[in-house]
């Protein structure tokens, strides 16, 4: 077995696949190659180059996660260091508990979905107005590169300070305009679109800028045929542009996905779980267990029903967003 | 005249098409540009933000003078600093081993890193309070950076991957055949060529560690107190005091004004994926 590069550059151009490309010259190559750096030294040269990071992962990551899975079947609590085995009671407490069941799993899943689905729809859009040459685009995109510099904790100031039910500005508005004013941090849905609000304002713009970055560069000749061929916007958008963006758009929505899944800040920021742990979400749920009740083991094994549940969606999105890019690709 | 693919845009679907965007600045400027008012205004008047006309630079001095601010703003920067150059060095080198190579060992270093990456920050944050102090370096620099390497590992090795994959082969094998080793091929012939991707992810690195609030709760307590969390004690300890909670967190929000209006450009460069 020889060794060879992927993707080069040749490849690439000649838009064939590395082993349908090989001449007589590029297996001299090859042999040449493979006399000098043997399989052995390549082996060297990949582990080199991965071990730090690995090293680090291992023991800061992956070790961590085999601890808390260790914890999360004893019996295990902050200030003791007694550990008795207990199998999988913490986890069926879990789910047998209605708090968890009934209001931390769904506002996780809820708050996912909700999330992302605002961000995409939101993003898309903002991508398709930005696409046109105007005065002040540079300024627009400054504005809208802002809010990703933004810390999400400072963002759920921002919100909490803006819809402050005595002083907020946004009920000052609505009272002005002859609405009443809503007490927003006092109620579970109002406190939860709070904090949709700020994930929104916070990471829109990401989808934004890169859906835009990826318009910028489609290829115009498909949409101005379709236009001669006498089809509308709509047609041109949902037949033409939104296939070519779909792989962009694919793979942002799962790292949001991965990222709305376990949000912590702002929600920890905003109403701290509050109204009467309405709106606390698994990560929410997992610290308080941990540091307010002292339930080291609760913890672990709600944090540990998110990682999982997170490992599982992402396993299957890899399949299904493989089989998106190996399809875009067989059609150019 | 069509640019871009659009149609141009006549009468009152031109007027419909400013005000959407109009909207979209007003959306994305206005909770930032209230915050940094809230936070000129006296103590006073911070109740009637919208009324008032004195104002007042007393806030950011306030800010300054509270508990801790100054020591926890100092060890944010250090802590950043630190983190970005440590992770890069790592990030680098896993990246370029997933944008080159090819074969098994490859794709199972993509697959951890993929998977590593679904785990969210609180399942392996609780337990490493325990670890970190059975490593003695719990509430230091040192337990700090680590976690943030681990993060910056699972986020950036696939952007670096890709900016391996753009850049031609052609200089690599021409060292390659004239006696470069592997390594002096990667440090002197690759390196050079991604930089400005490499740049780019630093101005991001360096403000996601400053950003970061879940590890400074779990893993610090007072000696290496980090910046968003002083912010964020502050909420939920003087929460009436708007006028200083503002000023500390416009402070906060510097690094990424000068990010934003400075390295626009740059940055773009490194959020794709």
């Amino acid at each position: 077995m020889g060794w060879s590069y992927p993707n080069s550059q040749r490849d690439r151009m000649s838009g064939r696949n590395w082993q349908r490309s090989k001449n007589d010259l590029d297996i001299e190559a090859e042999l040449e190659a493979g006399r000098r750096y043997g399989l052995n030294q390549r082996r060297k040269f990949m582990w080199g180059l991965i071990l730090p990071a690995f090293l680090t992962l291992i023991f800061f990551e992956i070790l961590p996660v085999a601890s808390a899975f260790w914890t999360s079947i004893h019996r295990a609590r902050l200030f003791d260091k007694s550990r008795i085995f207990v199998g999988l009671d913490n986890y069926l407490h879990l789910l047998k508990d209605p708090h968890f069941f009934g209001t931390v799993l769904p506002n996780t899943f809820l708050f996912t979905f909700i999330g992302l689905t605002l961000e995409t729809a939101l993003g898309v859009v903002i991508a398709l107005l930005l696409n046109r040459k105007f005065k002040g685009e540079t300024l627009v995109r400054v504005l809208l590169l802002f809010p990703l510099m933004v810390a999400p904790s400072i963002s759920g100031i921002l919100f909490s300070w803006l819809f402050n039910t005595q002083f907020g500005i946004v009920d000052v508005f609505l009272e002005a305009i002859g609405f009443y004013r809503v007490p927003w941090l006092a109620g579970r849905w109002t406190a939860m679109s709070v904090i949709v609000i700020s994930d929104v304002w916070l990471w829109t713009p990401w989808f934004a800028i890169l859906l835009l970055a990826a318009l910028q560069v489609q290829p115009l000749e498909p949409v101005e045929a379709a236009r001669i061929d006498g089809a509308n916007a709509s047609q041109v958008f949902f037949n033409i542009t939104l296939p070519y963006l779909s792989p962009v758009l694919t793979i942002c929505m799962l790292i949001r996905t991965f990222d709305l899944f376990r949000q912590f800040d702002q929600t920890w920021v905003i109403t701290t779980g509050g109204p009467a742990r309405s709106t606390e979400f698994f990560s929410i749920y997992a610290y308080k267990e941990f540091f307010e009740y002292t339930r080291y083991d609760l913890g672990n094994a709600a944090s540990l029903l998110g990682a999982v549940v997170m490992m599982i969606f992402g396993i299957i999105m890899y399949r299904t967003f493989a089989r998106i890019t190996m399809s875009e690709r067989e059609k150019a | 005249m069509a640019e871009r693919g659009q149609l141009p845009l006549r009468g009152w679907k031109k007027g419909l098409w400013g005000f959407a965007i109009f909207l979209v600045c007003f959306f994305f400027a206005f909770p930032v540009f209230w915050l940094i008012l809230t936070s000129l205004r006296p103590e006073t008047e911070v109740f009637y933000v919208h009324a008032g006309t004195s104002f007042t630079l007393k806030n950011f001095v306030g800010a300054f003078n509270s508990h801790q601010f100054v020591r926890s703003m100092v060890n944010s920067a250090i802590l950043a600093t630190l983190a970005t150059t440590c992770s890069l060095l790592v990030t680098v080198q896993s990246g370029y081993m997933l944008g080159r190579f090819r074969g098994t060992f490859r794709n199972t270093w993509f697959g951890f890193i993929y998977i590593v990456r679904t785990i969210p920050y609180i399942t392996w944050g609780m337990p490493l309070y325990f670890i970190t102090q059975w490593m003695r370096i719990y509430d230091t620099y040192l337990g700090l950076l680590f976690p943030h390497m681990a993060v910056h590992i699972a986020f950036f090795s696939l952007v670096m991957k890709g900016f391996f994959e753009n850049i031609s082969l052609a200089s690599e094998e021409a060292a390659r055949i004239d006696g470069c080793s592997n390594w002096g091929v990667f440090w002197k012939i690759a390196i050079p060529q991604v930089l400005p991707g490499i740049g780019a992810i630093s101005l991001i690195c360096w403000l996601w560690t400053w950003n970061e609030l879940l590890f400074a709760m779990l893993l610090t307590s007072g000696r290496t107190t980090l910046l968003t969390l002083t912010i964020v004690q502050f909420v939920q300890e003087i929460g009436i005091q708007w006028n200083l909670m503002s000023a500390a967190a416009v402070i906060a929000l510097i690094p990424a004004i000068i990010i934003t209006i400075f390295g626009q450009k740059y940055v773009m460069r490194g959020l794709r994926v």
